[in-house]
């Protein structure tokens, strides 16, 4: 019962098509009558809020028919760009965190696009970056596309960016197993010196950048390029490679590494996807087998994803005495909803540690147990590419004092959610709920930052060490998991971690022409700079 | 034009007295292919709605179950926008029944027999 009662609380259904409550500010609006855009439509009024759902689906340019992934006719209704940009106001107004730092701007002159990226604060983080970098929008019945989990069309590389701009540096930070690129005999730390016969590290003209991208984000599967890589060992070479739809393996190297302190459990952990669930069952089981009594969870490359599954990984490492009857993470939405979720108008109730495997069937908790470690430290190597869920694991475990050694970089600062609205067809993503942790903590904008003497609450007690690409992910001298292992060892930090920040934060954009930021993971929603129009994101704000 | 033909499972499970060897068994693909990854999308298509789906070149190769989500768009440093959520995958699983490859539908039940698709028991070499 008591699990039950656990995963239901935690069940969100996604947002789009639902309507969130009203309740924004005072009302004295009249919706119109007759739905026409003419004469009569909705004003803006300073400091007045008309309820959202008074304005929502009054469209200027209504859908019409059937919608393919809900079987029901659009709701959209005739109305106008004001409708729009009155409904975002209201919307924001009722359930962005921080409404109350929104200025109330007359949306007449804007765009209904350009009046969305203006709905958003631009208050500062302590390090001076903006407090909210996850402002987008995007076409619905693209944010509607599915895929099978944890798919993507490449060359089954992560890569990692040092340089967009001559002189460009791209390596590889790692290669999904069975993939056109493990197929073709490449491995982590290649870096690439050749895409289709151009010189990628110093080409300069547009149609070089073009050849690059092309060669790098092929649009569909099937296509072949030729590449030249250099290896860490300097040597080059040839490769051509056929894009495919490549599906990722998100638990990798799971292992137990012999020191001299005991055994040391080692998993790869790189996207919060339903299928890694048994994976990481795996992985610990492997641990507990093999008697592991200390652990290194490397999140280095994890965005996020399912929350659950960091729940479910949060009690494989801390176990029942530390987790039971504990909040993994709560959700906590702006001063206006302090109870109950504006969207869902569910109660907000905790999300504790999950402890059972889930039923993805059904999506409910099964009755097999978890195994767990039941440790009272784990070790987690992140970089700034930790984000979200990836995040909430470590902020869950230090709200009940499992202590977590950070070593790598500066986590990725995103303790936000949102529920994706649609609106005449475009879904917007505004910041509505921030997750806290057992002690209410959730402050972390600017990510968590690991250093030997912690201060300030996001500070985490670690080394800052580079993401070492000149070994495989896994292998006990990589630098990372090096220091992780001399940290249990001697507790201090290895020497050549001195390094103050050296943050991937800091943009790699210099200047020339640039390139695609190369990601296959993100190339299908990623068409040169598709992005930044899409999401209606200026790269500038970037922190 | 091959239709594809839905039973309900609970006519399946309570209709017919079926032996153990006519019992649906956990089953991987053995003809990956255009053809074969068509059908599959069809017939997801078929039970959730929407659009094509994309699937791995070798989906249901090495397993028999299969998780479609929403495609997760990517923010402009290449991390997840729904970095943190609880939405429910859509679950498939790959069944052999006597000779018949069948895709099931694991929230509604819905059985869907597949007519290009090649399947061999999950154990079975």
């Amino acid at each position: 019962m008591l699990n039950n009662i656990k995963f239901t609380g935690l069940i969100l259904l996604t947002a789009v098509g639902l309507s969130a409550c009203g309740g924004g500010g005072q009302s004295n609006f009249n919706p119109p009558t007759s739905g026409s855009s003419g004469g009569t439509g909705p004003q803006w009024q300073a400091g007045v809020y008309a309820p959202e759902s008074e304005l929502k689906d009054f469209c200027a340019a209504p859908r019409s028919g059937i919608d393919p992934y809900s079987g029901r006719a659009y709701p959209d209704k005739a109305g106008s760009a004001t409708y729009e940009k009155l409904w975002l106001r209201s919307w924001s107004n009722n359930t962005y965190l921080w409404y109350d730092e929104l200025d109330d701007i007359n949306p007449a002159g804007y765009g209904v696009q350009e009046y969305f990226d203006l709905l958003k604060t631009d208050a500062r983080t302590p390090s001076g970056a903006f407090k909210d970098n996850f402002h987008f929008y995007q076409d619905t019945a693209e944010y509607k596309q599915r895929t099978q989990s944890g798919v993507e069309s490449g060359y089954g590389i992560e890569w990692k960016f040092s340089a967009l701009s001559p002189p460009r540096k791209l390596e590889i930070a790692f290669i999904e197993p069975g993939s056109p690129a493990d197929l073709a005999g490449l491995v982590r730390g290649d870096e690439v010196v050749e895409v289709d016969g151009v010189d990628f590290i110093n080409g300069g003209t547009q149609n070089d950048v073009n050849t690059i991208n092309n060669g790098l984000f092929p649009s569909i599967a099937g296509e072949s390029h030729d590449f030249v890589f250099e290896t860490v060992a300097g040597e080059r070479i040839d490769v051509t490679m056929a894009s495919a739809d490549v599906q990722i393996t998100p638990v990798q190297n799971a292992s137990v590494i012999e020191t001299d302190l005991g055994r040391v459990g080692y998993v790869q952990f790189n996207s919060h996807i339903a299928l890694a669930q048994d994976q990481l069952i795996d992985a610990f089981e492997l641990f507990v087998n093999e008697n592991a009594t200390e652990l290194v969870v490397d999140l280095r490359y994890n965005g996020g994803g399912l929350l659950v599954l960091a729940s479910q990984l949060g009690y494989m490492v801390a176990g029942d005495a530390n987790t039971a009857g504990r909040t993994f993470e709560q959700m906590q939405f702006n001063d206006k909803h302090p109870s109950r979720d504006p969207v869902t108008g569910d109660p907000l109730v905790p999300l504790e540690f999950v402890d059972k495997r889930i039923d993805y069937d059904r999506f409910v908790e099964t009755s097999e147990s978890l195994p767990t470690l039941a440790l009272n430290r784990v070790f987690v190597l992140a970089t700034d590419g930790t984000c979200s869920a990836s995040e909430a694991f470590i902020n869950g475990l230090r709200g009940i004092d499992v202590e977590v050694i950070l070593i790598g970089d500066q986590t990725c600062g995103k303790p936000y959610g949102f529920y994706p609205t649609d609106n005449c067809g475009t879904t917007y993503f505004t910041i509505q709920f921030t997750g806290v942790n057992d002690k209410g903590f959730g402050e972390y904008s600017d990510g968590f930052l690991p250093t030997p003497s912690p201060q300030f609450p996001a500070e985490v007690l670690g080394c800052m060490v580079e993401d070492d690409l000149s070994l495989p992910l896994g292998n006990p001298q990589e630098g990372q998991l090096r220091a992780a292992l001399d940290y249990m060892s001697s507790g201090s930090c290895p020497q050549s971690s001195g390094i103050e920040r050296f943050s991937q934060k800091t943009a790699p954009e210099g200047k020339g022409l640039q390139i695609k930021r190369p990601d296959p993971r993100y190339r299908a929603t990623i068409l040169e700079n598709k992005l930044y129009q899409q999401f209606g994101r200026n790269p500038e704000s970037q922190p | 034009m091959k239709k594809q033909l839905v039973i309900a499972a609970s006519l399946l499970a309570g209709g017919c007295q079926l032996t153990q060897a006519n019992e649906p068994v956990a089953a991987v693909l053995t003809n990956p292919g255009a053809q074969t990854k068509a059908e599959l999308q069809r017939v997801i298509q078929q039970a959730i709605g929407g659009t094509p789906v994309r699937l791995a070149d070798d989906a249901l190769t090495d397993t028999d179950t299969l998780y479609i989500e929403q495609n997760p768009g990517r923010d402009a440093r290449g991390n997840p926008i729904m970095g943190r959520h609880n939405n429910k995958p859509e679950v498939f699983h790959l069944r052999l029944q006597g000779e018949q490859c069948q895709l099931i539908h694991g929230t509604t039940g819905e059985v869907y027999l597949l007519q290009e698709v090649s399947c061999r028991a999950l154990d079975a070499r």
